[in-house]
């Protein structure tokens, strides 16, 4: 955001703002923008800022939770299936830490457009994570898709 | 003191002449003019970047200041 700070008498200036829609798919994006001025019959004027902001992909589940004993074999599928109007192939995955888990990426065999993300836990021992997977893709809009993978291994 | 005086003085003069023509009083100082103040950028898909420009405009007869812009 940046704006003109003084403005002549009969002069014009601008207000730039900036709006990021990461993190709003599938909602309404609402933000409210108060301006202060030295004019003392409007202060403070708001300016409301709308818009739909739309998913690219259907993640389902879009957070992991892997959680079971050590002594079972834990993993989940989530799959990724891209929205038609914003058509994209996933091109590789990424694991931030990779630690306690492994990442298996492979393409639906039907004529369906999608992948499944095989997530599977490799700790042997009691306790927590949280990782992340990235999955590169080779759309313009989002180049990387995240996914959260948390883990709660018992004895 | 005589300053003190002087600026006292002036300021009671101003403060009379405001008070009996308030159209003057009305005409003094920066009157700012927002043309449009809500924006919809309809439909994007998630990860678009969105640039939007304000217009702010000064309708009054003394400088006008942006003092801060908040977001919510």
């Amino acid at each position: 955001m940046s704006f003109d700070k003084t403005i002549l008498p009969g002069g014009e200036g601008k207000i730039k703002i900036m709006i990021n829609s990461k993190g709003y798919g599938d909602k309404i994006f609402k933000k409210k923008i108060k301006v202060h001025t030295n004019d003392v019959n409007n202060k403070v004027t708001i300016f409301n800022i709308t818009g739909n902001v739309e998913k690219i992909a259907n993640i389902k589940p879009d957070i992991i939770r892997l959680s079971g004993s050590i002594k079972d074999d834990i993993n989940i599928i989530a799959t990724v299936i891209p929205v038609q109007k914003y058509d994209f192939s996933v091109i590789g995955k990424q694991v931030k830490k990779g630690e306690n888990i492994l990442v298996d990426l492979k393409k639906f065999p039907n004529k369906v457009k999608g992948w499944d993300v095989k997530v599977t836990n490799t700790r042997k021992t009691p306790g927590r994570y949280f990782d992340v997977i990235i999955l590169k893709t080779d759309s313009t809009i989002q180049p990387r898709i995240k996914i959260s993978v948390f883990g709660n291994i018992s004895e | 003191m005589r300053k003190y005086y002087f600026a006292f003085s002036l300021f009671s003069l101003f403060s009379l002449i405001f008070y009996t023509f308030p159209a003057l009083a009305a005409n003094t100082g920066p009157n700012v003019f927002f043309p449009e103040t809500e924006y919809n950028f309809k439909t994007v898909p998630e990860g678009t970047k969105i640039i939007h420009n304000f217009s702010v405009q000064n309708k009054g007869n003394d400088l006008l200041n942006i003092e801060k812009v908040l977001t919510d």
